[in-house]
């Protein structure tokens, strides 16, 4: 008796394996690929970086009648926040969290507003994308480093990471942003700030149709520093004495030119 | 017109840092101190990180310290020995002062220490400039003679110094006090240089002049020379613990700094002494103000990132 019922257990397993495997299938092959253009692919940050634009072209499929884009950094660092609370007169740090699996930068745009269905919401997580920011707090893991346990204190945790981050301008859900033409062809700017993280970013973009996903493209951004800005990071960063010592002495020095200056200026 | 702080991570107006630069100079040379205690609150008012404020600030006392101090040694205004003594304690101080910094940062709580200490500061200044602004008029109104610094020292305050041990003579200075005292006062001035990203010389003159009773000249020299080989100490520490220095930043900021305390110290020459002390000691009360609605004000977000950055 046990023998049959492991045979049927065994038998849905496959059964359960087939069905998604060839449900994947049908959904990546109903999609069609188009195409996507960013006016550059590699973003300098230099000495003069004070944020840029990446200007997204595309052609969807004809007759989509939505277009969701969403530029996401690659890299997800675990990030230490702390939770301030009233102790006395002061307000000071009393919680520490770690938290995992949350973007560096997440910013999301589409052509209009859309409702996602149950069928839409699906295929979106098949495709591991990202159209709010549930989904990546559902991805995300959240640790108790230190502090006494309160039953709000999650909700208060996303809710100020992510105020946190759309007041840096690291976090942006611009619902009507994209301009999409009746012709499929579609256009937008995504604005970053100074503080954008160094790294990789994926930029994915969706049509939809009907409610339905028909069409998908991918690109691939970098964000580095550049020039001096590079070269002052990577010696902070990896030489640490040498960037101490040159600090030191190019303050020395201009303090000793100063002084120089204004005793030439004294003595006429 | 933006320029991008790399060790900061966010691009700040190049005019807002050379002008705050020249204002916090133009103070320093107006009131004869190293401004570091109103330079790191304003960077921290404009959005700079504090770690990265305190330490940015104090390298660019380098600077301003460099300065001074060249033109006072052209003077024989520094008395090496005792700079050497207080040194050793700025050494020993500011090493302690990076790892407290280290620690403060991982609890989460160096913001409100950091502002805790600027309240605490700033408000024992500000009160001890509005009283000693007001005892200068009182006095202008009497007329008996002003006590020298030296007798004004109160005996439990002698008996104290001298009974410590290490009695040393500073004949360039003419005084004899233990080499313990400018050593412990050295390190406190170091622990909080690295802690608060200030010169010292706020705390430094007082004791040289009215404790150990050293020249108000000689006492302005040899802090002077002390700040700056302490502040490279600190500097150095702090970029290799604590990786808070920001170089462009320090440059933009001293671009500033050593034209205002130029200029700053030629108005002091032409504006009275009792008004520039009341005018000191109320930007000071505005700047201590500032901090404490910080920390006792209920913040927007009660979640922040660790480090400020």
């Amino acid at each position: 008796m046990s023998s049959v019922s492991w045979e049927v257990i065994e038998m849905k397993k496959v059964s359960c394996i087939t069905f998604i495997i060839l449900l994947g299938f049908r959904l990546s092959s109903a999609l069609e690929s188009f195409p996507i253009l960013t006016d550059s692919d590699t973003l300098k940050v230099t000495l003069v970086y004070h944020g840029s634009k990446v200007c997204l072209f595309g052609k969807a499929p004809d007759s989509s009648d939505n277009v969701f884009a969403a530029l996401v950094s690659a890299d997800c660092p675990p990030i230490e926040l702390v939770k301030e609370e009233k102790r006395l007169i002061f307000w000071l740090a009393v919680k520490k969290f770690k938290l995992e699996n949350m973007p560096a930068l997440y910013m999301f745009a589409s052509a209009k507003p859309e409702n996602l269905s149950d069928l839409l919401s699906s295929e979106l997580n098949t495709r591991n994308f990202p159209a709010d920011y549930h989904y990546h707090l559902s991805h995300s893991q959240t640790e108790r480093v230190s502090g006494k346990t309160a039953p709000d204190d999650f909700n208060k945790l996303y809710s100020g990471f992510i105020e946190l981050k759309e007041k840096q301008g690291l976090y942006k859900i611009d619902n009507d942003g994209i301009v999409l033409h009746s012709n499929g062809l579609f256009h937008y700017k995504f604005k970053l700030c100074d503080r954008v993280p160094m790294g990789k970013y994926k930029l994915r973009v969706l049509s939809i149709k009907e409610g339905r996903l028909n069409g998908w493209s991918e690109a691939e951004i970098t964000v580095k520093t550049a020039g001096l800005a590079a070269q002052m990071a990577n010696l902070a960063q990896n030489h640490p004495l040498i960037f101490g010592l040159l600090a030191s002495i190019t303050a020395f020095a201009a303090g000793a030119l100063a002084n120089m200056i204004f005793r030439m200026y004294e003595h006429g | 017109m933006e320029i991008y702080l790399p060790i900061a991570g966010l691009s700040v107006n190049v005019l807002i840092l050379i002008t705050l630069g020249a204002v916090v100079g133009f103070l320093s040379g107006l009131f004869g101190v190293g401004g570091g205690f109103l330079l790191t609150p304003l960077l921290m008012m404009i959005g700079i990180p504090p770690a990265v404020a305190a330490a940015s600030g104090f390298n660019q006392i380098i600077a301003t310290a460099a300065s001074g101090a060249a033109a006072h040694y052209r003077m024989g205004n520094i008395d090496v020995k005792m700079g050497t003594c207080i040194l050793a304690g700025g050494i020993a101080g500011g090493t302690l002062g990076v790892q407290v910094v280290k620690i403060l940062r991982n609890m989460g709580n160096f913001d409100f220490t950091l502002r805790l200490l600027y309240v605490l500061l700033l408000g024992l200044i500000s009160f001890l400039m509005l009283s000693e602004s007001l005892k200068s008029r009182l006095k202008n109104n009497s007329t008996k003679p002003a006590k020298s610094p030296r007798k004004s020292r109160s005996r439990r305050i002698n008996n104290f110094l001298e009974g410590l041990p290490l009695q040393t003579d500073f004949p360039k200075v003419g005084i004899r006090v233990s080499v313990l005292f400018p050593f412990a006062i050295g390190a406190i001035v170091g622990l909080l240089a690295a802690v608060m990203g200030v010169g010292g010389g706020v705390l430094l003159m007082p004791m040289m002049i009215y404790i150990m009773g050293m020249p108000t000249i000689m006492a302005v020299g040899t802090s002077l020379f002390q700040t700056v080989l302490v502040a490279v100490n600190v500097t150095v520490q702090q970029a290799v613990f604590n990786h808070t220095v920001d170089i462009v930043l320090a440059i933009t900021l001293f671009t500033g700094s050593v034209f205002g305390a130029q200029i700053g110290a030629d108005v002091s020459q032409k504006m009275p002494a009792e008004k520039i002390r009341s005018l000191f000691a109320v930007i000071i009360l505005i700047v201590m103000l500032k901090m404490l609605f910080d920390i006792i004000i209920a913040p927007e977000n009660v979640i922040s990132i660790l480090g400020g950055n």
